[in-house]
């Protein structure tokens, strides 16, 4: 997992089978990233990660050969350490709730601004303790109280899971994806986690969903980034 | 009554003499002094002569007359057994009144001839005729009071039976005609019955507990030719034995319950529904000619069934499609966006640069737009469309445009193989495209489940002897024997699960037959082909330089 505070010093590994997007998207890149790769395919992919260490991964999900969704699976058996995910797709037909869970940081549609595209970019490098510092500026539409035991999964079905950037947990409650406020309190614990947040996948059949950080409030701030810090998941959420 | 009348007239005739007599001088003679033979009877006065005389003679008339009657009456009588005890009455009576006629006779005969002797013997005849009369009389006269009695209150109470029995007529026969308004009032209902029976377009016929036909309305006469009333149903109708109907029939007749179902009988070639009710004395059927109503029932399946299809192939193409979309959009927006930013900004943007990059922005802007097109095609009903010359290569140019994208995420090459002159044809040019794009999809779905490691699919067309061959073959692992006899049929699929409904191929033939073509597997090939074959009529053909020849001889590695 890359931790850094610039894409200046990323390694960046650029994946589609589109030649004029690659070339697009490489023009963009190469002039904000220390080193660029590009590949066609996933297996091209696949052959540059296994060889190079990358910080990176920016990846069309549709191509012929490997498409990103086999890539994605298979990096997690091949390459260590993993780096930060995102996927540049032009229809959602993806499991995000395991896409997410198998690391993958952000879903970005085509066609997209350059700036959307460098600002998740960014993100995706950063290091926690620089991200969720200031509340969304637009008030939440919908609001979440979990009663969870624990944290992790050892503390029984009714615990939260964090992951790299959000966690998941088990609600009665129906939600649409979307922005949320979060209040979870802990059965054993004394502290609280409250923020704000993305609805980023929900399950009625199992009443699980899944919400990334946008916000997390100073009172729960810092010992929220040690326990991410000291478990460093591989999800960026996971999935229950 | 008769009798009196004859009686009357004697005496009418016997009164006429004697007037006869009067005027003729005898009885003026017969006044005078000198006709008395004997001078001392009745004082020799004429008028007392004449009176005795006169009234013995009537008396002896009327004597005899009533013995007349009294015989008369007897012989009458004589017949009846429970008078015979009584007819001595009559004989002795009549001859005690004969014996006293014939004594008054003698008082008028011995005025003139005084023959005293014989006329005491007459009176002593009488006399023993009235005395023993008399006695019996009144010896049997106490019964004969008793027996008239007994007769009369017969008499009465006869005539109250009859008065009875009168009356008892008179109502049984205001019941008889009771009974025959009800019988007039039940055949009314009965006429109405049949009329609704006979108006109803369904045949309604009746069956015994014993299988036998009891009643066949006029329809079920006219239309079951085989229905022949009161002999066994199932010699009439020998198809149905055997049948789900048996099944359904004996299920209505044994288990009395209501049973409808839909029946294909085939020696009429018609559909039937058919409705048993049973009743108590066997089973009711109604039967409904549902021939047509299933014609066009079926043609709605067959309809909802393309468009389930159609959305079926829409939904397996939208990703490619949206992926093969939403490329081109993001290259120009990309390029777009580069342009606008370099502009605004310091660098000198040479024009040789500002006009690749539109080009590059114009060529993708084409890729957009024939995938569009080959969609728009693709998401309309076509059954209704009218019949249009079509080119083969404009509708397989948009079928492969539609699935390249799926192909090449899956890394399946497709070939074309169209020879060039192949003439305009005859065609709801949709329709066609959806038959090439189904059989596409097929060879797609055969390759990527087999894992084949040749992935290839050939799309050819030859003009032949007035058809048009379009050929789609594939390097999937080919159609085992034993399905290839199926392969047509409704529903039948060797997709996996989720994969495909196995409706694909029997619409597209039927598409195909509609056009007046075929679809087939073609029997004698290393690969698996399917074949199209389209008639060209001669007005389709339109003038050679139209025929247009974009085929690119393509042979699989």
């Amino acid at each position: 997992m890359g931790c850094l505070i610039d894409l200046r010093e990323a390694t960046i590994l650029l994946v589609d089978d589109e030649p004029d997007l690659r070339e697009i998207f490489g023009f963009w890149l190469s002039s904000i990233c220390g080193t660029l790769y590009k590949a066609s395919n996933g297996e091209e992919a696949l052959a540059v990660l296994k060889t190079t260490p990358i910080d990176l991964l920016v990846t069309d999900v549709r191509m012929p050969v490997m498409d990103g969704i086999a890539l994605v699976r298979r990096l997690t058996e091949l390459v260590k350490p993993i780096p930060s995910i995102v996927f540049v797709s032009g229809f959602g037909d993806v499991d995000q709730r395991e896409m997410y869970s198998l690391g993958v940081e952000a879903f970005l549609a085509k066609p997209l601004n350059r700036e959307d595209f460098i600002d998740v970019l960014k993100k995706a490098v950063a290091e926690r303790s620089a991200l969720w510092l200031d509340p969304v500026a637009a008030t939440s539409r919908q609001s979440l109280i979990l009663h969870a035991e624990g944290i992790g999964g050892t503390a029984g079905a009714k615990s939260i899971r964090l992951g790299r950037g959000g966690f998941s947990g088990h609600t009665e409650e129906s939600l649409i994806l979307g922005k949320v406020s979060f209040h979870c309190h802990f059965v054993s614990g004394q502290s609280e986690m409250s923020g704000q947040g993305f609805v980023r996948w929900y399950s009625r059949a199992d009443q699980a969903v899944g919400i990334e950080f946008a916000f997390l409030d100073p009172t729960c701030r810092s010992w929220v980034l040690k326990e991410i810090a000291a478990a460093n998941p591989r999800s960026f959420i996971p999935s229950c | 009554m008769a009798h009196l009348k004859k009686l009357f007239g004697l005496t009418a005739l016997g009164v006429l003499a004697l007037a006869v007599l009067a005027r003729s001088g005898v009885l003026a003679s017969l006044f005078s002094a000198n006709y008395l033979p004997h001078r001392y009877c009745y004082l020799a006065q004429p008028w007392l002569v004449w009176t005795n005389v006169a009234s013995d003679s009537l008396i002896a008339i009327s004597y005899v007359v009533i013995f007349s009657c009294l015989i008369w009456i007897a012989r009458k009588l004589r017949d009846i057994p429970d008078i015979h005890a009584y007819l001595w009455i009559f004989f002795s009576f009549g001859l005690f009144i004969v014996a006293c006629g014939a004594t008054h006779l003698m008082e008028v005969v011995t005025v003139w001839w005084p023959i005293y002797p014989f006329s005491a013997a007459v009176k002593v005849v009488c006399m023993a005729a009235s005395i023993p009369t008399a006695l019996l009389f009144a010896k049997t006269t106490p019964a004969l009071a008793k027996s008239i009695r007994r007769f009369l209150e017969m008499l009465v109470s006869t005539e109250h039976e009859r008065d009875q029995a009168l009356s008892a007529l008179s109502e049984s026969e205001a019941l008889t005609a009771e009974r025959q308004r009800s019988a007039e009032e039940l055949a009314a209902v009965n006429e109405q019955l049949n009329s609704v029976l006979e108006c109803t377009s369904d045949s309604v016929i009746k069956i015994s507990h014993e299988w036998v036909l009891l009643y066949g309305n006029g329809k079920a006469l006219a239309g079951l030719s085989d229905f022949r009333m009161g002999e066994d149903y199932w010699s009439c109708f020998p198809a149905v034995a055997g049948s789900s109907s048996e099944q359904h029939l004996r299920a209505a007749m044994d288990g009395h319950a209501e049973t409808t179902w839909e029946n294909y009988f085939e020696p009429y070639e018609l559909w039937y529904r058919v409705r048993a009710f049973p009743t108590d004395d066997g089973l009711t059927i109604f039967l409904s000619n549902i021939t047509e109503e299933k014609k066009i029932r079926d043609q709605l399946e067959v309809e909802q069934l393309l468009r389930e299809k159609r959305i079926e192939a829409l939904s397996h193409m939208a990703g490619g499609l949206a992926h093969e979309i939403s490329n081109p959009l993001a290259i120009i927006h990309g390029r777009a966006s580069d342009l606008m930013s370099r502009a605004g900004g310091e660098d000198q943007l040479s024009a040789h640069e500002v006009h690749k990059a539109c080009e590059n922005i114009v060529k993708t802007s084409d890729r957009a737009i024939r995938i569009l097109r080959g969609l728009r095609g693709f998401a309309r009903e076509a059954g209704k469309d009218p019949m249009e010359l079509a080119s083969v290569y404009e509708i397989a140019e948009q079928c492969i445009e539609l699935q390249q994208a799926r192909f090449a995420v899956q890394n399946v090459r497709v070939g074309i193989a169209l020879e060039s002159g192949i003439p305009h044809f005859l065609c709801r040019e949709v329709q066609i495209g959806q038959i090439i794009t189904n059989l596409l999809n097929n060879a797609f779905d055969s390759i990527v489940q087999s894992y084949s490691a040749e992935r290839w699919v050939s799309l050819g067309a030859e003009y032949t002897n007035r058809e048009i061959h379009i050929d789609v073959t594939d390097s999937g692992p080919g159609i085992e024997d034993h399905f290839k006899a199926h392969l047509m049929e409704p529903f039948f699929t060797t997709k996996e699960l989720g994969l495909g409904m196995g409706v694909g191929l029997s619409l597209s033939r039927a598409i195909a037959q509609d056009h007046g073509g075929s679809l087939t597997l073609r029997p004698d090939t290393e690969h698996t082909c399917f074949r199209l074959i389209m008639p060209i009529k001669g007005s389709d053909v339109s003038n050679e330089e139209e025929l247009s020849s974009i085929g690119v001889p393509y042979r699989p590695a």
